[in-house]
């Protein structure tokens, strides 16, 4: 009977669940965020064949954060985990400006999708340490981010590997979700 | 030893010209004749086996632990592509092609990188970045060469690195890279300095090639002119006939094709060396010189086209607004839009320019403190408002009943436990 008190304070006092998807191409930096998300380190990452999925405490919320491959052929594998998402973390390599279209075309390809009408999105223009990042307003720019109508969005400018903008990042989201934007 | 490095110089162009035919439709077909190789059976870093992953930078295969270091250093230094997960560009497959993990390794071990170097300073070194343009170089003339790959070329997933891009246009270096492909082969000391001030270093090397006496042109032109004009002489023709024709033969892409063949052709007779050694001498006579340049300026006003930074600039507005901001926000880009004011705008930015997130609460609040308003933002803000208020009741209204239903569900779950 315990468990039920826990869980009924729990579901109508605060500490809300959300679960989110990290998406973006392929070495943007997603398993790299989402353990510094986690665990609050920079970790040595490899190729992400598949997901990988953590919980995240960020202000009274249980984030359930799934990072997944990004490599060419396994993005069509993203739509099996839209269902039930409250919010995507979209994240960009800024000094890949080469392959800015393509993430700009797999973006409004995200927002199209049926599933995720209702999820708030929350940009990373990550690697901003490295030489010839773009900033946030030309991966704005870039990304064609006037163009989303109906949705919130938000983009934040990190650094996975020295930790900035990321906080900010979930900041704006928790906010965002207990708002109702989700 | 240099007839073997001829048979694989145009091997490998006859290898891109079979490719080039195919379209490279099928990346597969590329990957399975290049890991037939029993240098690319091994990862280029760590000897590990089989590696189905690649650097096309430095077009060599890697295992994935070696690769997971290569993304770590940024686009900017290597480009990582899977070769079974990733789809890959014709110009990508090309920088495979023509790189490969042997002669990716002669090249650094002749720069002084022995096996077993750390990955990251190894590849951030003067002789990667050598390599890589020079690989580049090669992929861009082939590019040129072959019509067929002209759309790709301006597609947004070409690989990397603009000054790549440039150099494809640099019509005259079709003969000198193919000498160079042979030349990695070559003792270290005339070439290290070679790529780094091409127009000097490639003097020495020609003369030395042409006048067949050894030692360094310039001396030989100090002490004998005459003799040194007239062993140079009989080699000079044919190296600007072929630059020049072809040059001019190149404008129209079909034409360029029909040349190149005829080029091919002639290859594998004795006239081989005379044509690679064209690509030496070239430089001294100011024709080669000039026109390289002459093309720079063409590419530098064709990358100004194609580069995606411009299409950025395209529409410059966010940045404009935002260049203060560390973040922008769907309710800030859009409450300038409807407030159709960009004094008013900058206001609102400003007073977010300091802080790390900016909220659409912190907006909306924001708005409120502004004393003068036009009517119609009046209104709009007050349906605004409303429309949100009524929005919090629906969730609200929502929320309650989901939460009724999930404390049912539970307590019904909680029973049938107990029960059983």
């Amino acid at each position: 009977m315990g468990i039920v008190f826990t869980r009924l304070f729990s579901s109508l006092f605060g500490n809300r669940e959300a679960r989110i998807l990290v998406l973006g191409l392929d070495n943007a930096g997603k398993t790299t965020i989402l353990y510094r998300m986690q665990m609050g380190e920079v970790v040595s990452t490899i190729p992400t064949i598949g997901f990988n999925v953590e919980t995240v405490q960020y202000n009274n919320i249980k984030f359930q954060v799934w990072d997944l491959g990004g490599q060419t052929s396994i993005r069509p594998y993203w739509r099996c985990y839209f269902p039930n998402t409250q919010a995507i973390i979209y994240v960009v390599d800024s000094s890949d400006t080469d392959r800015l279209v393509i993430a700009k075309d797999e973006f409004h390809a995200i927002l199209e999708e049926e599933e995720l009408k209702g999820a708030v999105v929350l940009l990373f223009a990550n690697k901003q340490d490295l030489p010839g990042a773009l900033d946030d307003a030309s991966v704005t720019e870039a990304l064609e981010l006037h163009k989303i109508k109906s949705r919130q969005w938000a983009i934040f400018k990190t650094s996975a590997i020295k930790g900035e903008g990321i906080f900010e990042g979930l900041d704006w989201l928790s906010n965002t979700l207990k708002s109702g934007g989700g | 030893m240099t007839t073997s490095l001829h048979f694989s110089t145009s091997k490998i162009s006859h290898f891109v010209r079979t490719m080039a035919s195919d379209n490279f439709a099928d990346k597969s077909i590329v990957f399975r004749k290049l890991r037939a190789k029993s240098e690319n059976k091994m990862c280029f870093d760590c000897n590990a086996k089989n590696p189905t992953w690649a650097s096309v930078t430095y077009g060599i295969f890697l295992c994935i632990d070696c690769s997971a270091v290569h993304r770590s250093l940024g686009v900017h230094i290597s480009f990582v592509r899977s070769t079974n997960l990733d789809s890959w560009t014709a110009e990508q497959l090309k920088m495979m092609i023509h790189g490969g993990n042997h002669r990716g390794q002669v090249f650094f071990k002749q720069h002084g990188w022995t096996d077993g170097g750390k990955i990251e300073a190894k590849f951030t070194s003067r002789a990667a970045d050598l390599y890589r343009q020079l690989l580049a170089k090669e992929v861009a003339k082939s590019t040129i060469e072959d019509p067929g790959f002209a759309s790709p070329l301006g597609s947004p997933s070409s690989p990397k690195n603009s000054p790549f891009r440039d150099l494809r246009v640099i019509e005259v270096f079709k003969e000198s890279s193919l000498g160079r492909t042979e030349s990695v082969d070559i003792p270290p000391s005339p070439r290290s300095p070679r790529p780094v001030v091409p127009t000097f270093a490639k003097k020495p090397l020609g003369a030395k090639k042409g006048a067949k006496g050894g030692g360094l042109g310039a001396r030989k032109l100090t002490t004998k002119p005459s003799e040194n004009l007239y062993d140079q002489k009989p080699e000079e023709p044919p190296v600007v006939a072929p630059s020049s024709a072809k040059s001019t033969d190149t404008t129209p892409k079909a034409a360029s094709l029909s040349s190149r063949f005829q080029y091919m052709d002639s290859f594998p007779s004795d006239d081989i060396r005379g044509v690679r050694a064209t690509g030496h001498v070239a430089p001294p006579p100011s024709s080669n010189f000039f026109s390289d340049f002459g093309m720079e300026g063409g590419f530098a006003r064709k990358s100004s086209y194609n580069s995606p930074k411009v299409q950025i600039e395209e529409t410059d507005e966010a940045r404009k607004k935002f260049s203060n901001a560390k973040a922008i926000s769907s309710s800030q880009f859009f409450g300038d839009q409807n407030k159709a004011r960009d004094l008013d705008a900058q206001v609102s930015l400003q007073k977010f320019s300091g802080s790390a997130a900016i909220s659409s609460a912190d907006l909306f609040g924001n708005h409120d403190s502004d004393d003068y308003l036009d009517p119609s933002d009046f209104i709009n803000k007050i349906s605004f408002q409303a429309q949100q208020d009524m929005y919090a009741l629906k969730n609200i209204a929502g929320e309650t009943g989901k939460k009724l239903g999930s404390l049912a569900s539970t307590l019904l779950m909680d029973l049938q436990d107990r029960v059983l």
